[in-house]
């Protein structure tokens, strides 16, 4: 009986319990925002759940997204809609073979009046940048892009200017038309956080597609329901997410079985995978799925929100081998083989 | 006068000599046919008779004649005995076709018997153009001939296939003949002993958790981390589900498609949550929950365990 009490006594919360309930809380309070903007959004976008969930965890997790997906999927709507919802300023930049680093970061201009030279800031200076077609500018326009995006800051002749917060780059790639285009080097891809493939809508989504376009009143509008300031708020919050050790050792388990797949009984992949994710991609998945365990309002991430964000954060971080494209095996394979191969904790 | 008729005679006598023996070394070259059309063949045939022991040589020839005649081929000088067995005849055929139409003519051909030169006469060759009927309709390109197909010809070719595959039937059928009578060996019957039926090694992880008193040392999260493992390992080998690698709520999904009763599931969908708030959520669950949740985790056990039937461990006994 003595026994059984001090075990009530053990069961009752200790100070890390009572670490664990505040953040819950803590999360539970600031996420309260998550579903109000989704539905704001969904007012807009209609049938593209899986990339605004996606762009939010981008947002959250300030990290950027590379989407891909034919012309038309509603991608620049949607990263408009987001910019709207969270009164944000939001630009777009059409990439094309002759466009310069100047034109996206911008130049300093000589006035004759003044007798001085003046810095005009380019269309990056926004907190949502849209890079529509990214791989149909040359290298040197896409590592000027690039690395705002890691610096999050852009030096003009001798000054150097931080970018607006939150600064969130949504670059598109269309994977139909390949020809005169420059495709992103695999160091350059690494530092998109998520890479979000789109596809069509359902059939009944998009007859709504239409039906909204079409009607009198017009397309709804969405409007301003959070600021620039409750997302930076968010993202401390976010990163407050408890991540259990065991969670920890699942995210690590399954980027090394992407590196060495035979440690995890996937011989076959062995040949197949030329290489596999860096230590940012590790970094990268800790960090989404502590935004997905936020937008689903809970304050500590388990194994389902690292397999719900894991192929977004992965697939493009590994590159395969000519065999691998001779047997049509795409990344997604090899990612949900790992998924499947690796024990969840 | 005597003497002018003995000169006479005498060279009467030496000029009959030297025309018998200038008669016995004798060449000759003739033609088939001195006209031909473009591209046509022809054979120009040369030859000797001499007396049989002289010393013989037939004319050089190069791949061409005079002018733009051209020899196709030159065939073996074939050797022939007259009548008279004191003369040899040698003869040789060439064949010449030209590719421009004119007049050619053919230079003697030059042989030599023993030491001295013979030349044979000069020969002509006509070549004239394919007539074209510049009025005719166009034609089409005739069609390849076809010759008829020729056994012999076919075997010929590929008898080294004939014989690999003869080879391979033989060898077949000796294959055939050596397992048809090779003597047969009694199977030894190998004695697989049964594995252990994935409920009972689960019940008896589950007893060896109990005794471990994991919670009691507050070790909460070791203890559901080995309670799910357990649980999931049963899953995995009774109902066939890859319960190891998948998430709870993909474990719950799963078991939607096997004959997992309601009851059973809902206790399982009680044990994951608190478990997974346990090893994630640093959850500490009241004492009664942990003592619940291993009771639980046995009932799931005892009532979802794969029932043998009785006909089936006779059988294995008798075996």
């Amino acid at each position: 009986m003595e026994e059984s009490n001090s075990m009530e006594t053990t069961a009752t919360p200790a100070n890390q319990v009572a670490d664990i309930k505040s953040i819950n809380e803590k999360i539970q309070k600031e996420s309260a925002f998550v579903d109000l903007l989704s539905l704001e959004m969904n007012k807009v976008i209609v049938g593209q759940k899986y990339m605004v969930e996606r762009l939010l965890v981008g947002l959250l997790a300030d990290g950027h997204i590379l989407l891909e997906g034919v012309p038309g999927l509603a991608k620049t709507l949607a990263i408009n809609t987001l910019a709207t919802c969270v009164d944000a300023q939001f630009s777009r930049i059409q990439f094309t073979p002759d466009l310069l680093p100047a034109d996206l970061i911008g130049t300093m201009i000589y006035s004759q009046k003044k007798e001085e030279f003046s810095i005009k800031k380019g269309p990056i200076f926004a907190n949502f940048v849209l890079a529509d077609e990214i791989n149909r500018a040359p290298a040197k326009v896409q590592s000027a892009l690039l690395e705002a995006m890691q610096e999050k800051q852009i030096t003009i002749g001798e000054e150097t200017f931080k970018l607006p917060k939150p600064f969130l780059v949504l670059a598109t790639q269309n994977p139909v038309e390949q020809e005169g285009t420059y495709p992103l080097p695999e160091a350059q891809v690494d530092r998109f956080m998520l890479k979000v493939v789109l596809d069509y809508p359902k059939r009944e989504e998009e007859k709504m597609i239409v039906r909204s376009n079409l009607a009198q009143a017009g397309m709804p509008k969405a409007s301003k329901v959070i600021s620039p300031n409750d997302i930076i708020r968010a993202r401390e919050a976010v990163r407050e997410v408890y991540m259990d050790e065991k969670i920890e050792q699942y995210i690590i388990d399954i980027v090394f079985a992407t590196r060495y797949p035979q440690d995890y009984g996937l011989e076959r992949y062995k040949d197949l995978i030329s290489f596999g994710g860096s230590p940012r991609a590790s970094i990268s998945l800790a960090l989404a799925a502590k935004a997905y365990a936020f937008i689903k309002r809970r304050g500590y991430v388990i194994p389902e929100d690292v397999r719900a964000i894991c192929k977004d954060v992965l697939c493009h971080r590994i590159g395969l081998t000519y065999e691998a494209e001779a047997e049509e095996i795409s990344r997604e394979d090899i990612v949900n083989e790992i998924l499947n191969a690796v024990e969840v904790p | 006068m005597r003497k002018q008729v003995f000169i006479f005679f005498s060279f009467m006598m030496l000029s009959i000599i030297g025309f018998a023996q200038s008669s016995v070394n004798d060449v000759l070259a003739t033609i088939d046919t001195s006209k031909i059309k473009v591209g046509e063949q022809t054979d120009i045939y040369l030859e000797a008779t001499f007396l049989a022991g002289s010393d013989i040589v037939f004319p050089t020839l190069k791949d061409t004649l005079y002018g733009g005649i051209e020899i196709v081929e030159i065939k073996e000088i074939d050797t022939a005995y007259e009548a008279d067995v004191k003369y040899k005849k040698l003869s040789q055929r060439l064949t010449i076709t030209a590719w421009d139409s004119g007049y050619y003519p053919i230079p003697p051909f030059e042989f030599v018997i023993n030491g001295e030169h013979f030349k044979t006469k000069a020969l002509m060759l006509e070549v004239s153009n394919v007539t074209i009927e510049a009025e005719a309709d166009i034609k089409d390109i005739k069609n390849i001939n076809e010759t008829p197909f020729s056994f012999k010809e076919f075997f010929k070719i590929y008898w080294p296939y004939f014989l690999g595959g003869l080879l391979l039937i033989g060898l077949i059928l000796i294959l055939i003949y050596y397992f048809k009578n090779k003597p047969k060996v009694e199977k030894i019957k190998e004695i697989i002993k049964p594995s252990i039926p994935p409920h009972i090694s689960a019940l008896e992880a589950l007893k060896q958790l109990e005794s471990k008193k994991l919670w009691q040392q507050d070790k909460t999260k070791e203890y559901y981390s080995e309670l799910t493992h357990i649980l999931r390992e049963y899953l995995e080998q009774r109902f066939e589900i890859h319960a190891l690698e998948q998430t709870s709520d993909e474990i719950i999904t799963a078991l939607r498609f096997t004959d997992i009763n309601e009851a059973e599931k809902r206790r399982l969908i009680k044990i994951l949550m608190i478990a997974d708030m346990v090893k994630f959520a640093k959850e500490k669950p009241l004492a009664s929950e942990n003592e619940m949740v291993i009771k639980e985790a046995n009932a799931i056990i005892e009532n979802t365990k794969l029932i043998e039937p009785e006909s089936n461990k006779e059988e294995e006994a008798k075996s």
